[in-house]
């Protein structure tokens, strides 16, 4: 007798669910139907409106999709629990527990994934519309999943990040949700030239740049290394997106201005020099 | 009209006291809520207006040009010399230079170069952008000399958005500080807008003058001034829909023995929306009401037929009715959104900045081959957002609005006059 009380009784453990018969499937169904169309609208047609609006509207719409996204699982599966399971304390621990191991043995790495996403909508080391630099990738995120992010690279390819790396990896955000961000071009001159000239002159270059965000100051950085003079001409775009466009303007105008001027490029850079600086970059 | 009423209308103040007169709430919501429908892309194609601009064209020219001639800009004289008069009269300078600064079609560059002409200062006209890009020293050679006073009434002309383009300029700048002679200075509100974030020239001359912008009353009687000026005063413009009265006919002692005293039935608001949609420049508000008559007009013979309607005059005059199209049905150009791009953005922009280029020295100041810049150019010509003179590019005066709002909705600078 002691023992019979020890074990499950079959029906204890169907008290856990509701009767078969009586779950909703319909309204399960409903419910999931429902909330597939409206995240599927979210993904779709938030970004379509926010790259047809101004620039300036388009940082604060973007990054609230994967909240919405998030929002709208939230309430569907709130919904959907109470009409599978007999909500009762040791019901919902009982099924918590279940899924905890079974899940985590086989889905580690994607509830890891799933984890990070939802730290990621909170926490916000990246958001929508922000250029990133992840795991050696740069470009610039167009969606946020549960459990990747999808970025949009500068040579049109697609790089698919699991959300896990942010509890391995740094992320390099350039913008952090603001509309622009620093753009550098770098110019390696022979040292036999008027620095003073030469920074003035990359001043007026980036200063007369149709791209140029004026709210922001240019800065001219003089570095003399043994091979010549690395000059870095750091100025901010109008708008991220136009900052390879930015930097190619500069950099074009730039080596007119130079070479109106009488200035010479650096001789070749050293190997190790030149290696370690494509490192960086 | 009376010589009070001409000084009130034109008055200069200074630029940190400019605001352009409000938008009516009606027409905010309606331009919301189409605004929004044509700039993604579901609004009317440009080829639209082209044919809505042919079946416009019903008053001939010389009735419109008698209706509305052209603006006299010897009338703002007076308002100069009242907010100079202190400068002209000091013995010792506090600055050697005056600046007044407006927007495209504000009418600054002409009212300046008249004052000069009437004051017997000595005009400086801008260098060519040829000069500018080389620095400009034979240009420089002839304000040398520390002696008359000079009037530029083009500060935009004198330098490039190009990286040889703002030595001139610099070079300009430190002759006229320092020098003892008077210099009166014009300048377009963008490039003062660009120059002062750029070389910060609002740090080195005083708070510029603008001219006060036209909000509805002040266009009203200047409506009225121009149709009095032609000589032919026997118009009354009305609103074709409702009836009511756009500008009514003057009245009071000041009137002219032609023009008799006439019932003040109800006045719509339509000046107000061309106040709010001119942003208070006076040269554009004078286009939109040239196109706003453009709608219809009554023939001498349908008047002669409805004489039974024509207002209550003295001494048998008959004063002609002139139907305006309601606001809403006004065709303005607008800004292709959904069309545009960044380069056409660019080269709108420059375009602005400088107070208008020759073509050939785009390409030395946007990233695009000649071939494109033309290419945008004719596209915005179409759609009467720009106008050209032997390839001198500006902004038309009813594309201004529109292209104002675009730059400013994407970002670009501005040059902050509401």
């Amino acid at each position: 007798m002691a023992l019979d009380n020890l074990l499950p009784t079959a029906s204890k453990t169907v008290q856990i669910f509701n009767d078969f018969n009586r779950i909703d499937f319909v309204g399960i169904a409903e419910i999931f139907v429902v909330s597939w169309v409206l995240i599927w609208l979210v993904k779709h047609f938030l970004p379509w409106l926010g790259n047809r609006l101004p620039g300036r509207l388009r940082v604060y719409l973007l990054p609230s999709v994967g909240v919405i996204r998030l929002l709208i699982l939230i309430v569907a599966i709130a919904l959907i629990v109470p009409m599978v399971i007999t909500t009762s304390v040791q019901n919902v621990l009982a099924v918590l527990g279940f899924a905890a191991v079974a899940l985590g043995f086989a889905f580690k790495e994607y509830i890891s994934s799933l984890l990070a996403g939802i730290v990621a909508v909170y926490e916000r080391p990246y958001r929508v519309g922000d250029w990133v630099s992840v795991d050696g990738a740069y470009g610039e995120i167009i969606s946020m999943n549960l459990r990747a992010l999808r970025m949009f690279t500068f040579d049109d390819t697609v790089v698919t990040i699991p959300h896990i790396k942010i509890w391995e990896k740094n992320i390099y955000n350039a913008n952090d949700g603001k509309r622009n961000l620093l753009c550098v071009a770098n110019f390696f001159i022979d040292p036999n030239h008027d620095a003073a000239q030469v920074r003035q002159k990359l001043h007026d270059v980036a200063l007369t740049s149709p791209y140029l965000d004026l709210n922001h100051q240019i800065r001219v950085i003089v570095q003399e290394q043994p091979w010549g003079t690395h000059y870095q001409l750091k100025a901010y775009p109008l708008d991220g997106r136009d900052q390879f466009l930015f930097i190619s303007d500069l950099t074009v105008r730039g080596k007119a201005a130079l070479a109106k001027m009488g200035v010479n490029p650096a001789q070749a850079l050293p190997a190790a020099e030149a290696q370690a600086y494509t490192d960086r970059t | 009209m009376a010589t009070d009423e001409t000084q009130n209308l034109w008055r200069f103040i200074r630029l940190d006291q400019y605001s352009r007169p409000p938008e009516t709430s009606r027409e905010t919501m309606r331009k919301g809520i189409f605004g929004l429908w044509r700039y993604l892309g579901w609004g009317s194609k440009i080829e639209d207006s082209v044919f809505a601009e042919k079946e416009l064209g019903q008053v001939p020219p010389g009735l419109l040009d008698k209706v509305v001639p052209a603006p006299d800009w010897s009338a703002p004289l007076g308002a100069v010399t009242a907010v100079l008069d202190t400068w002209l009269d000091a013995k010792i300078l506090k600055s050697s230079a005056q600046i007044f600064v407006g927007p495209p079609y504000h009418g600054t560059p002409e009212i300046l170069t008249g004052w000069a002409q009437a004051r017997g200062w000595r005009l400086v006209s801008a260098p060519s952008p040829e000069m500018i890009l080389t620095g400009g020293e034979e240009w420089l050679a002839q304000v040398e000399e520390d002696d008359e006073s000079l009037v530029l009434p083009h500060l935009e002309h004198c330098y490039l958005r190009h990286y040889n383009g703002l030595t001139l300029l610099r070079r300009l700048l430190d002759r006229i500080f320092s020098q003892r002679r008077r210099w009166l200075v014009g300048c377009d509100s963008w490039a003062w807008a660009y120059l002062s974030k750029a070389l910060k020239v609002d740090t080195v001359f005083p708070t510029p003058f603008i001219l006060e912008a036209f909000d509805h009353e002040r266009l009203k009687i200047w409506f009225q001034q121009l149709e009095t000026e032609s000589g032919e005063s026997n118009f009354v413009f009305r609103q074709s829909d409702s009836g009511k009265y756009v500008l009514p006919p003057a009245t009071g002692e000041e009137a002219s023995g032609d023009r008799s005293q006439v019932f003040i039935a109800d006045t719509s608001g339509f000046l107000k929306n061309i106040a709010a949609y001119s942003l208070g420049i006076p040269g554009i508000a004078w286009a939109v009401w040239r196109r706003s008559l453009a709608a219809v007009v009554t023939a001498k013979e349908d008047a002669e037929e409805s004489d039974q309607k024509a207002e209550p005059v003295e001494d048998g005059d008959r004063a002609y009715p002139i139907w305006v199209k309601p606001w809403s049905q006004l065709n303005l150009p607008e800004f292709p959104g959904q069309r545009a791009c960044l380069e056409l953005l660019l080269v709108l922009h420059t375009l602005l900045i400088h107070g208008g280029l020759w073509s050939r020295i785009l390409p030395e100041l946007v990233p695009l081959s000649p071939t494109e810049i033309m290419e945008h150019l004719y596209f915005l010509e179409a759609a009467e957002l720009l106008q050209s003179d032997q390839e001198f590019w500006r902004v038309s005066p009813l594309g201004y609005p529109p292209l104002r709002r675009a730059l400013l909705s994407e970002g670009y600078l501005t040059d902050g006059l509401g």
